[in-house]
């Protein structure tokens, strides 16, 4: 009983381990139908609209993402 | 009990209970005496792309002096990799890695990845990504590896 509960707690240590896609695993995740935004000129626009009303800009996403490149 | 937990543990941290498959290694013995870059590239990933003209360049230029490449296909699909290969056609050597084995053990932070390794065999320095801004220091770099005779 102990060692199952010993086996199970170290299962339990080990399981975030391996969390996260690695750089070469994102094929799939590079392919233009998964991008987050479908419309990056109409995001460009959305932008600028915002940008005019409200003196700021910048927040809508993050950089990087898809290959993992630079 | 703490003997069994430390076994467990011990077993987990080896890799065994994960299932972490043991990580290929690039045979760099037959290019002994060589300077070797090492690129890890996906057709999927743009910079990659781009970075085979220059690639290409410098194997026309260097190899001659005793430069090798080994572009290292990891994680691709086989037949994007060879769509891609049949139109850049490039003269230096391809290796396959489609499970990633080769990118895990090199520790790969991104894609591309390379790797310098000088004429002994150690490694010189690493890189993540391809930029034209980058690729000229690159360059005199490995000139630099290649002038240093054993």
């Amino acid at each position: 009983m102990r060692a199952v509960i010993s086996i199970t707690l170290a299962l339990l240590l080990s399981g975030c381990s391996n969390l996260g896609v690695k750089p070469w695993e994102r094929g799939t995740l590079a392919q233009e139908e998964m991008a987050l935004d479908s419309s990056p000129m109409q995001t460009a626009f959305d932008d600028h609209i915002y940008f005019s009303k409200e003196a700021s800009s910048g927040g809508r996403g993050f950089a990087g993402g898809g290959c993992g490149c630079n | 009990m703490l003997k069994h937990l430390l076994l467990a543990f011990a077993l987990a941290s080896n890799g065994f209970i994960s299932g972490i498959a043991q990580a290929a290694e690039l045979d760099l013995s037959q290019h002994k005496g060589k300077v070797v870059y090492v690129d890890l590239w996906a057709s999927w990933c743009p910079p990659c792309r781009a970075s085979f003209p220059w690639m290409e360049q410098l194997h026309q230029d260097l190899k001659d002096e005793g430069l090798v490449i080994l572009a290292v296909n990891t994680g691709d699909e086989p037949a994007d990799a060879e769509r891609f290969l049949a139109m850049t056609n490039p003269s230096f050597e391809i290796i396959t890695d489609p499970d990633g084995d080769i990118a895990a053990n090199l520790n790969a932070m991104g894609m591309p990845f390379s790797v310098l390794y000088d004429r002994e065999g150690n490694l010189v320095s690493s890189h993540v990504g391809f930029s034209n801004k980058d690729a000229p220091e690159l360059r005199r770099v490995i000139e630099s590896l290649l002038a240093e005779k054993i």
